[in-house]
């Protein structure tokens, strides 16, 4: 249980951490690091948040007393198509034309790592592995 | 509140996470990442261009 809550306390720190493989160029990104770890995170933040609304939803009874996380997650509900369609748009839009876009590809994944992040938080709270993040 | 409520929503969340972290994990590999792992990639970001990606109860509005 310890090594599995020092696993659980590294989530948030991985969520905005950058690998450093190197890339088979005869795979489909043909070495485009940048595309490749942008849908690392567009992929990773959607499992989280995705993870973080179906637990609030199917334990919503247990979290009667918590109306931060319910607010949250319904947060979450309402902006998680947006936040995805808007990476995934600046994201083919880097692919297509790679000189340009990088800059506004990074802010969307900004603002889908902060939402995950928060999730995350609420997540790792429940667990009592650190406290309630302010929303 | 009922503690065996309680207990679920630790526990779930959990479970949650656990399942995250491989997944999570792959963002820090190292070595050569193959074109199997490139396409797997590839097709899990299709996958969310799709309106199933965000069908699902546990989209709904809470109502709260």
């Amino acid at each position: 249980m310890k090594t599995l809550k020092l696993g659980l306390v590294g989530v948030i720190g991985l969520i905005t951490l950058i690998g450093c493989a190197a890339l088979d160029p005869a795979g489909p990104y043909e070495g485009d690091q940048v595309l490749y770890q942008a849908d690392g995170a567009i992929t990773s933040s959607y499992e989280i948040l995705h993870a973080f609304a179906k637990w609030e939803h199917d334990r919503r009874p247990a979290l009667a007393g918590a109306p931060e996380i319910t607010a949250y997650a319904d947060h979450v509900r309402a902006h998680s198509r947006e936040w995805i369609a808007s990476a995934l748009a600046l994201r083919d839009a880097y692919a297509l034309d790679p000189s340009g876009g990088a800059q506004d590809l990074q802010r969307a994944l900004a603002i889908l790592r902060e939402a995950a992040r928060q999730a995350a938080q609420y997540l790792l709270a429940a667990t009592g592995t650190e406290p309630p993040a302010s929303p | 509140m009922n503690p065996a409520l309680i207990f679920a929503a630790i526990d779930g969340a959990t479970a949650i996470l656990a399942a995250a972290l491989p997944e999570l994990a792959k963002l820090a590999q190292s070595g050569t990442i193959t074109p199997e792992d490139q396409q797997a990639r590839l097709d899990k970001i299709n996958t969310l261009r799709t309106d199933a990606a965000f069908t699902g109860p546990e989209w709904d509005p809470s109502g709260a």
